[in-house]
């Protein structure tokens, strides 16, 4: 049995952070357009920090698109000129300009306590204080919280103990809790807010949910645009023709399934998304169509790690390059599978979302 | 010699943080995916201590897609489990049962059904003894909707749960006793996603999850349905037919119930796994109800008068945790429509 055909102006191979604005934007200018998504992106497991290039306009209008998207969807981001500072669960500061107000903890806040929760391993009060101990003015002051209800089964009966623990045990005035699960309503801080008196913010750290809450809004903006997500397919081949790509197969579980397209954008991330893979003779496209190279890349010692992160699809004019050396007319990457796109520290999805916002007037020409 | 589940990981962490039953019995009692498929077997001399959590896995796989680096976690769980030999009580019943009679559960059909026609229905094990309603009515809808279903005299387990076991010889048995009545069937269809897997991947009979079968043979058209009764349902995401059979079984299922006058479907803020696979119904019953009423829970927040799931072994375990109607999918739908046998 293979499943019904779908048939869309564009199929999009990823559905990351890079896919998903790239298939917004198409959607937006009334193209049909089909994602197809793996398994969980980088996006979801970053820690959804955004840094910007203000002086770049296709990042203002970026922003101007999305923050509205955001908030419709319930999420209130802000964008700071000043990159703001958040917090790894490391301890480390960094910068970003997309700032939720989930955690916009700026430099300039000294009067800081971190609640730990106990049971959320995401977040260690005593490294914290620590570790921003040595690089700041101030330490902020650890505590810990046992809480007797789930903020995910019971949030109404959490915020109103952890309110009340805050407003009577907590002296500061800022509190800056580890990243709340990932259904927890958006409402919630607010709440939490009200009840101590306090300004609360969440942390956020790799690995866990901001990235997660960007990966939601990213594809409920483009859900809302009529683009398909389909979730959990592989891609299994593409068909080129000449120097155009038709059609590709997907699986769904034990099923395959055809996609039709007038255009085509790879946008399948570098090696931790499986994009690319790793082979004994370094990083190459795992469908064994596209011409893999190198970046030169600079501050990463270690020489594998460089080339790995450096590598990706070579592009001519945007366009891809097959293994043969010809570009096709209507295929497009984005993201961090393109060379020169992916960092060891990340700079953030700010560089790759923009590229690929930038990206998609060039795919509709190709259409 | 290092496996690619060990060799792959980048100690992420997204199979600990999405795994359901770490979430619900937390890290003290439960090490999650990585540990059991990663780590433990590096550490061998630590295995001892693992065994009990190696049972809690109930096999849902939603690690699966939530590595970034795509391993077979899952498996790597099952072959640990084979390697470890702890079979439980309830794994040397069900290979004692199928010496008996070629099933993992004593054969109990209540199911009536031609004995002959076009389209074979494969009711299996827990299906056959434990979920015959839902089995009935799954065979009742397709013969609703015109088909000529029918359920073959003989049939024997399709060797799934034997196989999560390490019980391969005597799955082979029963593959080779299955292969005749199977390969002589114009169509083969079966409400349960374990067999739907199995028999395709190591029978090589192309067989349909029922949802597949009537989205994709039976127009809904041919589904007549009874006058509309308002009626507000959830539905649960079977792991076995999500992760295994395909996502695409999911979105049929919404299509099937959007066609019923009077039903709403409302979602429930909280995917998770029925908490019965993976042999954890049997061998920790009280971690399989927990983990049941997380879902029957969610789905009463959501306000559903009856939650839906398109996998008699999930009905048969989310009934354990009582307070909601659970009923399977197919089996629900027989009941509003209008059969025109």
């Amino acid at each position: 049995m293979s499943l019904p055909d779908v048939d869309a102006d564009v199929l999009v191979a990823g559905g990351g952070a890079a896919g998903l604005v790239v298939a917004t934007r198409l959607a937006l200018d009334g193209r049909s357009v089909a994602v197809a998504s793996s398994a969980t992106p980088a996006t979801s497991l970053s820690t959804g920090r955004v840094l910007l290039d203000h002086d770049d306009p296709g990042a203002e209008e970026w922003a101007s698109f999305f923050l509205a998207q955001f908030r419709r969807q319930g999420a209130h981001y802000v964008m700071s000129k000043r990159p703001a500072v958040a917090m790894t669960n490391l301890g480390t500061g960094m910068k970003q300009s997309l700032t939720s107000p989930l955690f916009d903890w700026t430099s300039k806040d000294r009067d800081v306590a971190v609640v730990g929760l106990v049971g959320n391993g995401d977040l260690d009060p005593d490294l914290v204080s620590l570790e921003m101990g040595r690089s700041r003015r101030a330490k902020p002051r650890p505590y810990w919280f046992s809480p007797s209800f789930s903020p995910e089964l019971d949030p109404g009966g959490f915020a109103e103990e952890l309110g009340g623990a805050l407003m009577n045990d907590v002296a500061e005035g800022t509190v800056v809790l580890p990243p709340l699960p990932h259904s927890t309503p958006y409402g919630f801080l607010a709440e939490l807010r009200k009840r101590s008196g306090k300004k609360v913010v969440e942390a956020a750290t790799p690995l866990s949910w901001p990235g997660r809450r960007l990966q939601t809004l990213l594809e409920g903006t483009a859900e809302r645009l009529g683009v398909q997500v389909l979730r959990d397919r592989r891609l299994l081949s593409i068909d080129v023709n000449g120097r155009e790509a038709d059609r590709a197969f997907l699986s769904s579980g034990v099923r395959t399934q055809r996609v039709t397209f007038n255009g085509l954008v790879l946008a399948t991330g570098n090696v931790v998304s499986g994009g690319l893979a790793v082979s004994g003779r370094g990083v190459v496209d795992p469908l064994g169509l596209f011409r893999v190279s190198s970046a030169r890349a600079s501050g990463i010692s270690s020489g594998q790690l460089r080339a790995t992160l450096s590598s990706g699809l070579v592009t001519r004019r945007g366009k891809a390059v097959t293994t043969n050396g010809v570009s096709l007319r209507n295929v497009f990457a984005v993201g961090s599978l393109l060379r020169g796109m992916s960092y060891p520290l990340g700079r953030g999805l700010g560089d790759v979302m923009v590229h690929a916002w930038e990206t998609a007037p060039a795919v509709e020409e190709a259409l | 010699m290092i496996s690619r589940t060990e060799d792959g990981c980048i100690k992420c962490g997204a199979c600990q943080a999405i795994c359901p039953v770490l979430r619900q019995e937390g890290c003290l009692s439960f090490p999650g995916p990585r540990r059991l498929a990663v780590e433990a077997p590096r550490f061998s001399r630590e295995l001892a201590s693992l065994s009990s959590p190696l049972q809690m896995c109930t096999s849902c796989a939603m690690c699966e897609p939530a590595c970034p680096s795509r391993l077979p976690l899952t498996e790597a769980v099952m072959r640990m489990r084979v390697r470890y030999g702890a079979r439980s009580e309830g794994g040397e019943r069900m290979i004692s049962n199928a010496r008996r009679y070629g099933r993992t559960i004593a054969p109990a059909s209540g199911v009536r059904a031609p004995e002959e026609g076009s389209v074979l229905f494969f009711p299996g094990c827990v299906g056959d003894a434990r979920a015959s309603s839902s089995v009935q009515g799954a065979v009742d809808l397709l013969l609703a909707s015109g088909d000529r279903a029918f359920v073959p005299e003989q049939w024997y387990c399709c060797g799934s749960p034997l196989e999560k076991i390490g019980a391969h010889d005597e799955a082979k048995r029963l593959r080779d006793m299955n292969a005749p009545t199977l390969e002589d069937a114009e169509e083969v269809v079966t409400a349960c996603p374990g067999c739907a897997v199995q028999l395709r991947k190591a029978s090589s009979v192309d067989a349909l999850h029922v949802l597949e079968h009537l989205y994709e043979s039976i127009t809904p058209s041919r589904l007549r349905w009874r006058s509309p009764r308002p009626i507000t349902v959830a539905l649960h995401s079977p792991c076995h037919l999500v992760r295994s059979v395909g996502p695409h079984t999911m979105d049929y299922a919404r299509e099937l119930l959007a066609s019923v006058p009077g039903l709403r479907v409302v979602e429930m803020d909280d995917e998770g796994c029925c908490g019965g696979g993976g042999g954890v119904a049997s061998a920790l019953p009280e971690l399989a109800t927990k983990m049941a009423r997380r879902r029957t829970d969610s789905a009463a927040r959501a306000g559903a008068e009856v939650l839906l799931a398109p996998c008699p072994f999930c009905v048969v375990n989310l009934e354990r945790a009582g307070g909601l109607e659970v009923r399977e999918l197919t089996a629900f739908l027989a009941t509003l429509s209008e059969h025109r046998r």
